[in-house]
């Protein structure tokens, strides 16, 4: 995992769009000897807790988590539309689409309880939960864009 | 335990290959055993979802990069993954954003572990991302023990031959073979991956 430091004294800081100031800038010697210099930084948003942008190297990520309660095709369609205009406003801000990937999970609860030695009752959940779960990479975008196009066409699902 | 890094750039096709790659070698008469080691650069993985719905064994690392930031990660994972599998076979599956060479160079300084890589390079998207990010694209190539020059189902004739040459060019004198992952790829190409890594 990524090591996440905050407000390291020595380093210049950043302020995040959030108004905190996060920044991780560290020289490191790798494994195989020789020395790299990494840039990396974690965005604390506060704005969407579905919305998490990490950078590294020249790459800005968002993942993005995505509770659908519709009926899997209309999920299908709210999530492709999501992708499509992420991908195409990319683009128009002049940056590359990397990748941009998600997994459709579909599920349905169910509830067990007894309140004797002898029952267990059994309750199914009245809907199925889609979950959409993945990652918008691109390039030549600042954390700040790609967060703002995230949040802009985030399907308001929930 | 045999070694290949599967490395390329971000969406050309390493989990197509992958899937592949793992169902023929597990699929040899004396039944090998393969784990997958899974690096995704976000916080959640979609990758390692499709891997092990195809019933395929699978450690994931997330959010960090094994080529570089997520070094130690990468060894921690190999060394559990020797230990609690013991397998004939391990393939490490880079993010699109790691240069495999540095996770060769890891492997082999650390845990003195040898490793082939097969890298994987985009036809249809090759001449976009040779101008975005010309450097970084050629450098991912760099040590590669074979290379499948992907998606050619989706690139024009004149589009591929420049995308092979230059991709050749940047191999080092690797074998590069344009295929469609969609497809059947060629028995061959595992069979001359697979004794790369003897």
């Amino acid at each position: 995992m990524e090591e996440v430091k905050e407000n390291v004294p020595e380093k210049e800081h950043e302020e995040c769009c959030c108004g905190h100031e996060h920044h991780h800038d560290h020289d490191e010697h790798g494994c195989c000897g020789h020395e790299h210099h990494h840039d990396h930084e974690r965005h604390h948003h506060h704005r969407h807790e579905n919305i998490e942008i990490t950078t590294h190297e020249d790459s800005v990520t968002a993942s993005v988590k995505i509770t659908f309660r519709e009926d899997r095709d209309r999920a299908e369609v709210l999530l492709r539309s999501f992708m499509r205009a992420v991908a195409e406003e990319t683009e128009a801000l002049g940056g590359t689409i990397g990748h941009i990937k998600f997994f459709l999970k579909e599920s349905r609860g169910s509830m067990f309880s007894m309140t004797d030695t002898e029952e267990i009752q059994k309750k199914n959940a009245t809907y199925t939960e889609l979950r959409a779960e993945g990652v918008a990479i691109v390039l030549g975008l600042t954390p700040e864009q790609l967060e703002e196009i995230v949040a802009v066409h985030y399907p308001g699902a929930v | 335990m045999k070694t290949i890094i599967l490395g390329g750039f971000l969406g050309s096709g390493k989990t197509t290959v992958l899937l592949q790659l793992a169902k023929y070698i597990t699929g040899k008469p004396d039944f090998p055993q393969v784990v997958i080691l899974e690096n995704e650069i976000g916080e959640v993985g979609v990758d390692n979802e499709i891997l092990e719905g195809a019933a395929l064994a699978v450690e994931s690392v997330f959010s960090g990069c094994i080529c570089c930031t997520g070094a130690v990660d990468l060894i921690d994972a190999v060394q559990t993954i020797e230990s609690q599998y013991e397998p004939d076979w391990l393939i490490v599956e880079a993010t699109g954003m790691a240069q495999p060479s540095s996770i060769q160079t890891n492997l082999k300084n650390i845990l003195g572990l040898d490793s082939v890589i097969l890298a994987i390079a985009d036809a249809s998207r090759w001449s976009k991302l040779m101008i975005a990010s010309p450097v970084f694209v050629r450098n991912q190539l760099e040590g590669a023990g074979l290379v499948l020059l992907t998606k050619t189902d989706k690139t024009d004739a004149d589009a591929l031959a420049k995308a092979y040459e230059e991709v050749k060019q940047c191999s080092g004198g690797a074998q590069v073979y344009p295929v469609c992952a969609l497809d059947p790829i060629n028995e061959k190409i595992f069979e001359e991956l697979m004794s790369k890594a003897e």
